[in-house]
């Protein structure tokens, strides 16, 4: 990467991270000459921590997942669960795999799990919603035991946690259907459920 | 509600809404002569941001039965997949108030999902950022005069909660 392909990406933004619009010319300058280790007063060397002979021993190199080369999770299935804990006791009461990723696994293979954005609510009907998973799905659970009651295809994935109201008596449950994350398509639903009537 | 021990008598579902129905009249006699009082979800990640509603209508017995009751397109979804929606949305009054992948909020009836108004921060002096996201919006309410409060960019907007 150049000094000019730095300063552009700072300036326009790149994926997620959004652009600058603050940084003086000055500023920009002096942010560059420390990435890039020009030995230049605005930036001050002096910046980094006295000793220092060169690279950190650790940095933040992104959100990066540890994939396999056909780009599914390195490590054993399953990639996601479910968990209920009694908090009074501290105590596990059950644990349920989340999601699916079928394409990943031998066909008649368990449920994988799927990664997940997003949390769960509870009802006092014994329910425990969720969508969360880059599966695109929207999911109903026990409480008691964390069977999987019910399960539906969002328009896109789910990555915000739900919630539940009532309007005359009728309880609905919503979930946000935006996607966009880890390779998943985005969208624009705001998806509701209900009892049929 | 559930009422354990009904699922061995061979009872038909209807047979068995009639007998539950009965048993919790029966159990609370008052209760079933109103309707019930409704249930919002009136801040983020609801009451006390517990994520848990006393509502009991939908039950492990019937969840195999949820159908989907209405759709609302908030428009705004990126053709390259780069938008998001994490928005968990509230509803005060029977009226819930959400965000699009943009950023535009808006106000549905909560039963029907119908829009009642929106509000977009980019054409009333907010800057967009990119890569903003919103999570949810806060309601203030003193009988009187509602208001709903969001963010975008770097602005915090005061919204009229009945007009938008």
């Amino acid at each position: 990467m150049t000094v000019a392909d730095a300063i552009a990406i700072v300036r326009e933004g790149s994926g997620t991270m959004p652009p600058d619009a603050y940084l003086t010319d000055n500023d920009m300058e002096a942010l560059v000459s420390y990435l890039f280790e020009v030995d230049d007063p605005v930036s001050g060397s002096e910046a980094r921590s006295a000793g220092s002979t060169g690279d950190p021993v650790y940095a933040f190199a992104g959100y990066r997942r540890f994939l396999d080369p056909d780009g599914y999770p390195a490590v054993k299935p399953p990639w996601a669960t479910l968990n209920a804990i009694d908090l009074n006791a501290g105590e596990n009461l059950w644990k349920v795999t989340l999601g699916d990723w079928p394409e990943a696994a031998a066909p008649g293979s368990p449920p994988t799990g799927a990664e997940s954005y997003g949390g769960p609510i509870v009802t006092a009907g014994g329910v425990v919603f969720i969508g969360a998973t880059r599966d695109e799905h929207f999911r109903a659970f026990d409480m008691a035991n964390g069977n999987l009651l019910w399960e539906t295809r969002l328009p896109a994935a789910g990555y915000a946690t739900p919630v539940t109201y009532s309007v005359n008596g009728r309880q609905f449950v919503v979930q946000a259907a935006g996607g966009g994350k880890i390779g998943t398509k985005s969208g624009d639903a705001y998806v509701a459920f209900a009892l049929p009537e | 509600m559930r009422v354990p021990g009904l699922l061995e008598h061979g009872m038909s579902t209807s047979q068995r809404a009639s007998y539950a129905a009965a048993l919790i009249c029966a159990l609370a006699v008052a209760a079933c002569d109103t309707v019930p009082e409704d249930v919002d979800w009136p801040t983020y990640l609801g009451d006390g941001s517990s994520q848990h509603s006393t509502l009991d209508q939908i039950t492990p017995a019937n969840a195999h039965r949820l159908e989907t009751a209405w759709i609302y397109h908030a428009g705004g979804t990126d053709p390259n997949n780069y938008s998001q929606m994490q928005t968990s949305p509230i509803v005060v009054g029977g009226i819930l108030y959400g965000a699009s992948p943009q950023l535009q909020h808006f106000a549905l009836d909560a039963a029907t999902g119908n829009e009642l108004w929106r509000f977009d921060p980019f054409q009333n002096g907010a800057t967009a950022t990119g890569g903003d996201f919103a999570r949810g919006v806060t309601h203030w309410d003193d009988g009187a005069d509602g208001r709903i409060f969001l963010t975008a960019g770097a602005s915090l907007f005061a919204v009229n909660a009945r007009s938008g």
